[in-house]
This record gives structure tokens, C-alpha cells and sequence, in this order.
């Protein structure tokens, strides 16, 4: 592919999501939850395949793919046990929906704050958020950055597609907030799912001879890669390391984790849920299966990043079907970075900036979030500029970072005994203990950091809390609340 | 609080432990097919490499578990 057909299909994309992302501004007022939650109105089909959009990242075409290619079905495993974390939103959902309409919060970290009743908790959550997911926006850039260099043979440079990138995000996270990230994230998500599946059926087909020759030969010359651990990547260590921090995704990272507040009624939030999890396993196995594929037909690959950009510069791709997929990736990437950027903008101002300064109003909240959207970017593309290690360990660190909200998340709706202190040093300690054992690389017992981090936070949350007083009344009232509304909505 | 508060009282009650034990138990099994998507391919599947060793297997466990949530969340009204 050349340099001008990348370019010119990016100008498609490009027009097309502005189109869609202007029209979503129609009937849209004014204030921090019209902004950040579309005014908690959502359709379910529009939710879902935005939900699907924001967690589906480049990791999957481009990580997932180079997973399967290097390390075989441990990569599908660890994946699909992601997708069954989705039975998290199951318990939680609901009561993220309940509270968020009551008390009118608009963060998830605004929410830990007010039912611990301690601005610092908020304070402290929304910085850990911070910390971890501008790495993980960086995550995404690179991705892009790595896929149009690979795609145009080196004619259009890293740097290049890193800028595009962040322009797009800023810009259609800016039109109308959650709406035209919801919007655009829907359209993205059809690109991704439509693009991926048929190319992936035409390799398959066209490329391998069907299904069938495809797992004939993988069974004849790579059984291994049927297997775990397999060619030796996916020790139980490194399954339960990859797998455990996205199990607890959908209440660990505050980008998915708001959007329970958005649906119109709990009808919309299962809506939501079922048709993310459609999406996901179709886009899952299509990723694997891309994987699988490139190990046939491409086994001598340098890197395992390299699978899809190569893959899809093969003969039997048409270029205009490879720049569409190419286009469907980088929306993967888009839509995952313009609702982290939506989503830290709008923590940096309710809990951050609202906390130091309570006397902000809501227009001058709104304010602060809006212009946090482009700082935000930018911290993203000066670490993605770094170019750090393999795509999946850096996203996977950033899963692992935020798992240390957990305990806290949890402590919120189940355990009234949850204090405070406990909630603030366990998102410090733990997210110490994180960042500590990334940076060092050193794996205890050869148990992953998110493990450590994980099995830290609960023991300092429960320990720091029994020895803490709780906010009695609050989680009473708080608890009282959503039993009698669990009860009156049939969720358990 | 008179008989009608009583009995509407003890309803709601009676309803709360009924919801409880339900999610103990969807908590249990879920948990138990959590262990088994783990435990399953790493020691009866690691030495079949065919597609309908551990391959299938995670595409069944996946499968359950979105029936699983389906069913969990069918009772949900607005």
C-alpha cells in the first residue's frame, strides 16, 4: 500500500466521523452529565456497541493477533476469560446505575469519594487513573503509529500516524463529549467487527483453503500452538498474569466503568451487555483466528507484533479491503483513546480540580474538563513517542495498575465496614507495589505485578478498614438505598 | 406499624434473602467454571494439539458463561 491510499482513506475516515459526531450534538444541553454522560439517556444498541468500541482496542488485531501467532491458544483462553468478566457488570452494573442516578455522580472515583465520604479517596483514585491509562492511550498510539508505518512500507513515518491519531481522538471527544465519542465509537465498531471478519474469512479461504486446512495444518506443523503452555509463552504464571487484571476490567478501569451510568433504564444496561458481549467474542475469534493464520502462512516473522500489518500486504488482501481493515484498526485505537481522554477529564475536574477548588461551579468544571481532553493527549503522545516494549505487556501493566481500585470498588456496594483510610491505602500502597514491580520487572514467586498488586490492595483495604472507623451513617443509607431499589428492579 | 406494615415489612425481607441465596449461588458456580477454564486446558487438554482440545474447549466456556449472564440478567425491570 502507498503513502496516498493510507492517506486518502484516512481523509474517508476522517469525514465520515466528523459527519456522525456533528449530527450527535442535535438536542444535546448543557452541563457536566449532558457532557460526560449524555444526560444518563442512552439506547442500549448505541451503549453497547460504544462499550464494545472503548474496550476493543488496536491490541486486539494487532496484540491479541501477535499473542496467538507467538504463544498459541493461551492468547484465546485469556481473552474469552475477559469476556466472562463481563459477568462483573452483572452485579455491579446495577448499582453503579442506582447510585449514579441518586446522588448525581458523574465519575466512578466521585463515587468511591462520596460513599467513603473523603474527598482524598476521590482524589487519590482519580490520580491512580491518571497514572495508569495515559500509558495505556500510549498503548493505543503506538499501535496506530506502528501499523501505518508497516502498511506504506515506511513511507508514512511513526511520528505521523501518532499525530493523526491524537488529533481525531481530541477532536470528536471534543464536538459533543459522551455523545459524539458514542456515537463515533459506533460507527468505529462496525468498521472494526465488519473489516476484520471479512478479511479474515478471505484469508482463511482464499489464503489457507478453508477452516478445516487451516487447523489440518496447524495440528500437522504446530500443534503446539493448540496447546498451553504451549510453545512455552503461556506458563500458568503469565495466563493468570495476562488474564487476571482483565477479568476485573469492566469495574477496575474508570473508561468502561462510567459508562454504567449511561443507559436509559437497567432494559438499556442489559441491552448493552449482551449485545458487548456478541461483539466481543465474534471480534475475539476473529483476532485469534488471524493469528492463526499468519502463523501458517508467515511463520518466519520477526516480531509477532508485525502478524496484521503483514498479513494484510499480502497478494490475496485487495489493498482497498487491507486499507479498510487498516482504517477499522485504527478506529479500534481512536475509540478507545477519546473515551479514556473523556473519561480522565471529566475525574481530573469533579475530583480533582472540584475538590481543591469546591467553590468551581459547574461551568467552570466543564471548562476545566474540556481543556484537561487535549493536556490529556498530549501526556499520552509524549510517552507513546518512547516507543516502549511489546504492545500487550504495556497494555496489560495498565490493566494491572487499576486493579489496585478494586477492593475499594468492591468494599463500596458490598462491605459497610469499608472505610475511608482503607480505600485511600489501598489504591496508594498497592498502586506503589505496581509500579514498583513493572518498573523492576521482578515477579515474586514468578506471579505477574498485577497479582502482587491485587493481593496487596485487599489485604491493606480490609486490614486499614478494621482498624478504621466507617462512615456508619453514609453506608447505611447508601446500602439501604440500593437494596430497597435492587429489590424493587429484580437484580441481584 | 400495624399488620399490613408487618407483613409487607417481612415481604421485603423474605425477598432480600431469596435475592441473597441467589447470588451466593450464581457466585458459586460461576466461580467453579472460572477454576475449571483455568485448571482444564494446563493439565486433561495440554497434550492434545488438535482444535478440539483446548481451542474448543474456551470457545464452550466462553459460551456458558454469556448463557449464564443472559439468564442472570433476564429478571431485570425497569
Amino acid at each position: 500500500m502507498n503513502a496516498a491510499g493510507v492517506y486518502s482513506a484516512m481523509a474517508v475516515y476522517f469525514i465520515l466521523g466528523t459527519l456522525v459526531a456533528w449530527v450527535s450534538r442535535k438536542g444535546m444541553g448543557k452541563g457536566m452529565v449532558q457532557y460526560f454522560l449524555a444526560n444518563r439517556a442512552m439506547d442500549g444498541v448505541v451503549a453497547a456497541l460504544s462499550y464494545s468500541a472503548t474496550t476493543y482496542s488496536a491490541f486486539m488485531m494487532v496484540g491479541l493477533a501477535g499473542l496467538t501467532y507467538a504463544g498459541g491458544v493461551g492468547a484465546l483462553g485469556f481473552e474469552l476469560i475477559y469476556l466472562s468478566g463481563l459477568v462483573l457488570v452483572v452485579f455491579f452494573g446495577p448499582r453503579f446505575w442506582l447510585v449514579g442516578k441518586r446522588y448525581n455522580y458523574v465519575t466512578p472515583t466521585e463515587m468511591l469519594g462520596d460513599r467513603y465520604q473523603s474527598k482524598w479517596v476521590a482524589v487519590v483514585t482519580a490520580v491512580a487513573a491518571c497514572l495508569f491509562l495515559i500509558p495505556y492511550s500510549a498503548v493505543q498510539l503506538m499501535g496506530i503509529g506502528y501499523l501505518m508505518q508497516g502498511l506504506s512500507g515506511g513511507a508514512i513515518p511513526f511520528m505521523t500516524g501518532l499525530v493523526i491519531a491524537v488529533l481525531l481522538a481530541v477532536f470528536w471527544a471534543l464536538i459533543a463529549g459522551m455523545r459524539s465519542v458514542a456515537w463515533t465509537d459506533s460507527l468505529q465498531a462496525l468498521l472494526m467487527v465488519v473489516a476484520a471478519t471479512t478479511v479474515m474469512l478471505l484469508v482463511v479461504y482464499k489464503g489457507l483453503g478453508g477452516f478445516g486446512n487451516l487447523f489440518t495444518l496447524l495440528e500437522r506443523d504446530y500443534p503446539k500452538s493448540l496447546t498451553v503452555p504451549g510453545t512455552g509463552y503461556f506458563t500458568w504464571q503469565t495466563f493468570l498474569g495476562l488474564s487476571l487484571p482483565w477479568f476485573f476490567f469492566s469495574i477496575s478501569n474508570p473508561q468502561v466503568s462510567q459508562r454504567l451510568y449511561v443507559p436509559a433504564s437497567l432494559k438499556q444496561m442489559r441491552i448493552m451487555l449482551v449485545g458487548f458481549l456478541i461483539f466481543g467474542f465474534i471480534y475475539t475469534m476473529v483476532s485469534v483466528l488471524w493469528g492463526f493464520s499468519a502463523r501458517v502462512l508467515l511463520p518466519d516473522l520477526a516480531k509477532a507484533d508485525l502478524a496484521t500489518p503483514t498479513l494484510l500486504a499480502l497478494p490475496i488482501v485487495p489493498p482497498l479491503l487491507g486499507l479498510v481493515v487498516m482504517v477499522g484498526i485504527v478506529a479500534a485505537a481512536i475509540s478507545t483513546i477519546d473515551s479514556i481522554l473523556l473519561t480522565l477529564s471529566s475525574m481530573v475536574s469533579r475530583d480533582i480540580y472540584h475538590n481543591l477548588f469546591p467553590r468551581a461551579g459547574e461551568d467552570t468544571q466543564l471548562l476545566v474538563g474540556k481543556l484537561c481532553i487535549p493536556l490529556l493527549a498530549v501526556a499520552a503522545f509524549l510517552f507513546a513517542r518512547q516507543q516502549l516494549g511489546l504492545i500487550a505487556t504495556l497494555s496489560v501493566a495498565a490493566s494491572a495498575g487499576l486493579l489496585v481500585m478494586v477492593p475499594a470498588i468492591w468494599g463500596a456496594f458490598f462491605w459497610s465496614r469499608g472505610t475511608a483510610a482503607g480505600a485511600f491505602a489501598s489504591t496508594l500502597i498497592g498502586g506503589v507495589v505496581s509500579l514498583y514491580l513493572q518498573y523492576t520487572g521482578w515477579k515474586p514467586l514468578g506471579l505477574w505485578p498485577g497479582l502482587w498488586a491485587l493481593g496487596v490492595s485487599v489485604a491493606v483495604f480490609v486490614a486499614v478498614s478494621l482498624a478504621t472507623r466507617p462512615p456508619v451513617q453514609r453506608a447505611a443509607e447508601f446500602l439501604g438505598y440500593l437494596e430497597e431499589e435492587l429489590g424493587r428492579h429484580n437484580a441481584i | 406499624m400495624n399488620g399490613n406494615g408487618y407483613r409487607a415489612e417481612s415481604a421485603r425481607a423474605a425477598y432480600r434473602q431469596a435475592a441473597s441465596a441467589r447470588r451466593r449461588a450464581w457466585i458459586l458456580l460461576y466461580g467453579l467454571l472460572l477454576v475449571l477454564a483455568v485448571v482444564v486446558p494446563y493439565t486433561a487438554l495440554a497434550g492434545i494439539g488438535r482444535w478440539t482440545g483446548a481451542f474448543l474447549f474456551w470457545i464452550l466456556f466462553a459460551l456458558v458463561a454469556v448463557v449464564a449472564m443472559v439468564l442472570i440478567t433476564a429478571k431485570w425491570r425497569d
